[in-house]
Formats: C-alpha cells, sequence, structure tokens
C-alpha cells in the first residue's frame, strides 16, 4: 500500500472516533444531568417527608406507567393545568443547552479557521501558478533562464520526493519541466542561429578560396595586355593563366561537392550495397594517377570475404567519394615508387577499412585539424601541390552521416594510416 | 549552440606530503550540448580529477560546476547524490559491471535505484543500437571487453542522462575493440542526441571528438 492512501485511511478514522467520542461525551452528559436532578429530587422529597422512604423510591426510580397508568403526556398536560407548570420553558430553561451552546461556538470557531487556512493556501496556490503563468509570458518574450521563484522552487532541498501526488512536489516537477522547456527553447534558437552563422561562414570561406586564383589570372590578363611584351613573355603569361583556370575549375568543382552536400542538396541515402564493391571502383579511380607515380596499391581483405560481397548500409556513390578523397590523398602526399596498403576487416559490429600510404605523414598537432573545412597542413602547403582543404572534411562528413568514423595515425617509419569504420 | 555544462575558476589541490598537488588549478571550460568533447592531457595532468568534479564525484576547493543552469556543489550531499543518478551518466575504464547480474539488469539498475520506470522498448533500442541486444541475459562473465564496455555505454545512455561522463572507455581495450567501441559510442550519443564528454589520452580516441580541451597541470592549454 502506498502512503498516500494510508494517510487518507488514518484521516478517515481519526475523524470518525472523534465524532463518536464527541457524541459519547454529549449523550452521557445528558444522562449525567438527568440522573443528577432526578435524584437530587428525590433527595430533597426525603429531606421533607423522612417517613416516607417507600414512596420516595416507587416515585423516583420505578417507571410510574407501569402501576398507575400516568404516561409522560397527561403528566406534562396535569402539571400544566393544575399548577401552570410551563413544560417547554422548562426544556429550553435547561443547563444542557449552555453546554450545547459552546460546542456549537467552538464548532463554528473551528470552521472559520478552517476556511481561512483553505483559503490562504488556495491563495498561495494561485500565486504559484501565476509564477507560471508569468514564466511562460517570459519564454514568449524570448527570454528563456527560469525566473528567480523558479530557481529557488527547483533548488530547494526537498525535492525529488518519491511523494509525485503532493502539491509541492507537483509544483517541482513543472518548474523541472519549465526550466527544460526554457533550455529546449534557447538550443533551438541557438541551432537557428548557427545554422545562419554555418550558412555566413561558408560563403566568405568560398569567396576567400576563389580570390586567390581570381586575382592572379587578373595579374596576367593585365600583363598579356600590355604591349611591350616579347612573344615567349607572352606565352609564358598566357600559360600561367591557363594554369589557374585550371585551378579554379578543380575548385569550383570541389566547392560545388562541398556546398551540395552542405546545404543539404545531395543526401546521404544508405541502402544495403557490396561495400568490397565502392572500395573497388574507388580504387580504380585514383588507379591511373597512382600508376602514373608509380605507386603501388594493393588491396587486401580478410580471407573470408575472398570472392564474397559484403552487405553493408552505405550510400555507394558518397561513400566511394570518401574512400577516394583518403587514396587520392595517399597518392598526392606519397613519393614514387612506394605503396599504398588498404586493408577491410570485418568487426563484429563495425567494418574497418585501413589505408597506410608511405607519404609525407600528418604532424601530430595538425591531427584533430585536418578534418576541419579548408584546413590543409602545414608540409602538405609547402609542398603547394593542388588541394583546397575539403577532401577530408567532406570524408568526415560523409561518414558520419551514414554513422561511420574516420581517424589517422603515424606509421612507425614514415606516412599515415587511417582509419575508417561503418557499422554493420 | 547552447552551454549544458560549465566549468568556473574550478580548483583542487591535494597535499601529498609535503608538496601540495595542483590537481585542477582555476580551470574554466564549456561544453556544448550534443557535442562530443575531448577532454586530453598526459596522465597526472589532473584530467581525471577533473573529470571527477564534472560528476559531481568529489568536492572542489573552490570554483564552480554547472550543469543545465544548476551549481552542483550548491547541494547537499543526498542531493547531489540524487542529482548525479538523475542527470549524470558515467562510463569507466574498468566497467564496473555488477557480475551477479545479467546485462539487461546492469543496464537497467541505476533506473530501478532512482524507483524511475523502465521502459523496456527504449531500453532494448539501445541494445539494438549498440549491438548487444543478443547478449540481454548474458552474465557479465561471458562477455568480452569490448562487449563489456558497451553494457557499460548502454547503461549510462538508458537513463538519459543530461551528460555523459567517461574516463577512458577503451583504455582497458586492444585497438580494434578500440574503434568499434568508439564508432558505437560515438552513433549512440549523436543518436541520442546525448552530450558526451571523454577523457583521453589517446589522440586516435580523440580525433572522433567534436571537441578538444587539452589539459597541461591542471590548466585548460587550449580549447578547440
Amino acid at each position: 500500500m502506498d502512503r498516500k492512501s494510508h494517510k487518507s485511511i488514518i484521516t478517515y478514522i481519526g475523524v470518525w472516533t472523534g465524532t463518536a467520542i464527541l457524541l459519547s461525551l454529549a449523550v452521557f452528559c445528558i444522562s449525567w444531568n438527568m440522573e443528577q436532578i432526578n435524584r437530587s429530587r428525590a433527595a430533597k422529597f426525603l429531606a421533607m417527608h423522612p417517613q416516607m422512604e417507600a414512596e420516595a423510591v416507587e416515585i423516583f426510580l420505578k417507571d410510574p406507567n407501569q402501576e398507575y397508568g400516568i404516561t409522560t403526556n397527561n403528566a406534562i398536560e396535569l402539571l400544566q393545568e393544575k399548577y401552570g407548570y410551563d413544560f417547554y420553558y422548562d426544556v429550553f430553561h435547561n443547563p444542557v443547552w449552555y453546554l450545547w451552546g459552546v460546542f456549537l461556538i467552538v464548532m463554528v470557531m473551528i470552521l472559520y479557521c478552517d476556511i481561512r487556512i483553505n483559503r490562504r493556501k488556495e491563495q498561495k496556490k494561485i500565486e504559484q501558478l501565476n509564477e507560471i503563468i508569468e514564466q511562460l509570458e517570459q519564454f514568449k518574450q524570448d527570454e528563456f533562464t527560469v525566473t528567480e521563484t523558479g530557481r529557488v522552487m527547483i533548488n530547494r532541498d526537498d525535492n525529488f520526493g518519491e511523494d509525485e501526488s503532493r502539491w509541492d512536489n507537483m509544483l517541482y516537477y513543472l518548474w523541472e519541466k519549465l526550466r527544460e522547456t526554457g533550455v529546449y527553447f534557447r538550443d533551438l534558437k541557438e541551432r537557428v542561429k548557427q545554422e545562419e552563422n554555418h550558412t555566413k561562414a561558408l560563403i566568405t570561406d568560398l569567396s576567400h578560396q576563389l580570390k586567390t586564383p581570381v586575382s592572379s589570372l587578373h595579374i596576367s590578363y593585365e600583363l598579356i595586355s600590355t604591349e611591350h611584351l616579347s612573344e615567349s613573355e607572352r606565352a609564358e603569361f598566357l600559360q600561367s593563366a591557363g594554369q589557374e583556370v585550371d585551378r579554379l575549375e578543380i575548385l569550383l568543382k570541389e566547392l560545388l561537392r562541398l556546398s551540395n552536400l552542405e546545404c543539404g542538396m545531395i543526401e546521404v541515402r544508405p541502402e544495403m550495397a557490396d561495400l568490397l564493391r565502392t572500395l573497388t571502383e574507388a580504387v580504380s579511380q585514383v588507379y591511373m594517377k597512382a600508376y602514373d607515380k608509380s605507386i603501388e596499391i594493393n588491396l587486401e581483405t580478410d580471407p573470408q570475404l575472398l570472392g564474397q560481397t559484403l552487405i553493408v548500409r552505405h550510400d555507394p556513390k558518397w561513400t566511394k567519394e570518401a574512400f577516394v578523397n583518403v587514396l587520392e590523398n595517399a597518392v598526392k602526399y606519397s613519393d614514387a615508387c612506394t605503396a599504398i596498403e588498404i586493408q577491410l576487416i570485418k568487426l563484429p559490429a563495425n567494418v574497418l577499412v585501413v589505408v597506410k600510404d608511405e607519404g609525407i605523414g600528418i604532424a601530430s598537432c595538425e591531427f584533430h585539424k585536418i578534418y576541419q573545412r579548408f584546413y590543409r597542413g602545414k608540409q602538405a602547403r609547402e609542398l603547394a601541390k593542388e588541394g583546397t582543404g575539403v577532401g577530408l572534411y567532406l570524408t568526415r562528413s560523409i561518414l558520419e552521416r551514414q554513422g561511420g568514423t574516420i581517424t589517422a595515425k603515424r606509421r612507425r617509419k614514415k606516412g599515415t594510416k587511417f582509419f575508417i569504420t561503418l557499422p554493420l | 549552440m547552447s552551454i549544458i555544462l560549465e566549468v568556473k575558476d574550478l580548483v583542487k589541490h591535494y597535499k601529498m606530503g609535503s608538496e601540495t598537488v595542483k590537481a585542477v588549478d582555476h580551470t574554466n571550460l564549456s561544453v556544448e550540448r550534443g557535442k562530443f568533447t575531448a577532454i586530453v592531457g598526459r596522465s597526472g595532468s589532473g584530467k581525471s580529477t577533473l573529470l571527477h568534479l564534472l560528476g559531481g564525484l568529489d568536492r572542489p576547493d573552490s570554483g564552480k560546476v554547472i550543469i543545465e543552469d544548476k551549481d552542483i556543489y550548491s547541494l547537499g550531499n543526498d542531493m547531489l547524490a540524487k542529482f548525479r543518478r538523475k542527470k549524470i551518466g558515467f562510463i569507466f575504464q574498468d566497467f564496473n559491471l555488477i557480475p551477479s547480474l545479467t546485462v539487461w539488469e546492469n543496464v537497467v539498475l541505476p533506473m530501478g535505484l532512482d524507483g524511475r520506470k523502465i521502459n523496456e522498448k527504449e531500453v532494448l533500442d539501445i541494445l539494438n543500437h549498440i549491438d548487444l541486444a543478443q547478449k540481454k541475459d548474458a552474465m557479465p562473465n561471458t562477455l568480452s571487453g569490448g562487449q563489456k564496455q558497451r553494457t557499460a555505454i548502454a547503461r549510462a545512455l538508458a537513463s538519459k542522462p543530461a551528460i555523459i561522463l567517461a574516463d577512458e572507455p577503451t583504455g582497458n581495450l586492444d585497438s580494434q575493440t578500440e574503434l568499434e567501441v568508439m564508432a558505437l559510442l560515438k552513433n549512440c550519443v549523436k543518436e541520442f542526441g546525448q552530450t558526451l564528454v571523454m577523457i583521453t589520452h589517446d589522440e586516435t580516441v580523440a580525433q572522433m571528438a567534436d571537441e578538444i580541451i587539452l589539459i597541461e597541470d591542471g590548466k585548460v592549454v587550449n580549447h578547440s
């Protein structure tokens, strides 16, 4: 049995016992009073007529109706008519009435106090509800912190009570929920703002990226336009302008991919597909570039996966893109005549793809930065190869949207190991 | 994004013989809701002490830890314990599973202790996400290290805390299991909209984080 019904039963029994005791007390008082009157009359009669003892007992202690046929009614009438003793007057002048009067007054006073207390309680409840209304009003005005009263309410020390039915506890839960709602609203608002800032940052980043090639193109163009220029010089500038145009083109392609993914125009749609095939396709896409540098690419799979398909929930198109980015980096930042090893390992709940290269490596202080948008490692920049710093950012984004991860480690001798997981 | 956890000028010094160890020394940091934050530092840099203070497992010498607008060290001991049970999920290096209870019982235990109603569907959903549904009736001593830690992760997620604190959760696992557990943890945290703060000295694990906080000699060196 819970405490609540236990309590109400105790109250019930209490009230019942109280009433019973009070009524018994009243009955006792009345019969005490009647018997007292009777006895004092008997004593008085005996004092007046000591010789009439037997009659006194007859009169006062025996029922008159039995032997003399005197009923209460005709006794009242007889005494009224013959001696003028008014029965009703005497009834209403009985001292029991004083007792009753006092009782009534006490009862009324108790009732009054009870009403007063209840009204005060109600008033307090109304005030507490008003505070909640005030809080909601605040929410409407973009103010999502809890009011002072609410904070006091939440931080009170007797909270977290088990008895949820009590008003105070209910109020506490209500404030707790209000606070949570406030936090939720604040989050929502900030997320919208964040999104806005994100878009702004993207636009700034994009224009910044475009600025350099455009301005060098501009310079080349101006130089070519000047008249006193030898043919060979002109050809040289034309060539560098052409290079800039190429760079712009690559950049534009990258940015387009990025913005497609960023703006959610292209959704990563995981489906049940063969990951081995996706990986093989990615390898063949970079194969020519590797071949040009005489870089060997070895794909190694679990012996149990040989000749089998590995059905994993992933988006083949975008996941291939992710693999290509990692492999392209491996080719780009490795010397000629090195090797790239790819391992495909089936773990209990994930597929692990390890890509090992013998390239320039990544400084350990840069490991957590390489996934940032437009971040390029110091060495990578020094090598001054083509690159926008978009690849790994895109890769991580694609993988994370499918529940995957990417991490990198330095290889002991030279190069980098990338670990890519996708959930099975 | 909004700040779910804020540390203001937190100080915790220990006496070691005649020397004072400044485990946490006037540290300020903040953690965003829904993010995975890694606290990275060498051993002895005070990161474990910091995590204990974030989780209300200790009391600081001075300073504040504010979780969801509540200054947790303003609470009395009993209230702090209740707050901790309700609002903070812990994942430790050595799993801390109860050996005589099954996986399922271990996962729902904290809720049971709090007298909260257990939503079986939700718990099952978590076990499915963390790939433990088939093992739900297994005893901990029949599980591999990775499975034990996944049980601990499910336990932390099941009580729907405001924040999950993890102390080197993959410290006892080999590198492949580490990757696997981390991938699952990261996914679950994202899936269930949780906030994760993890202590690690492993740079591979830290790479998966959205934010990295570097701690040296009890101080935040770099808050990226």
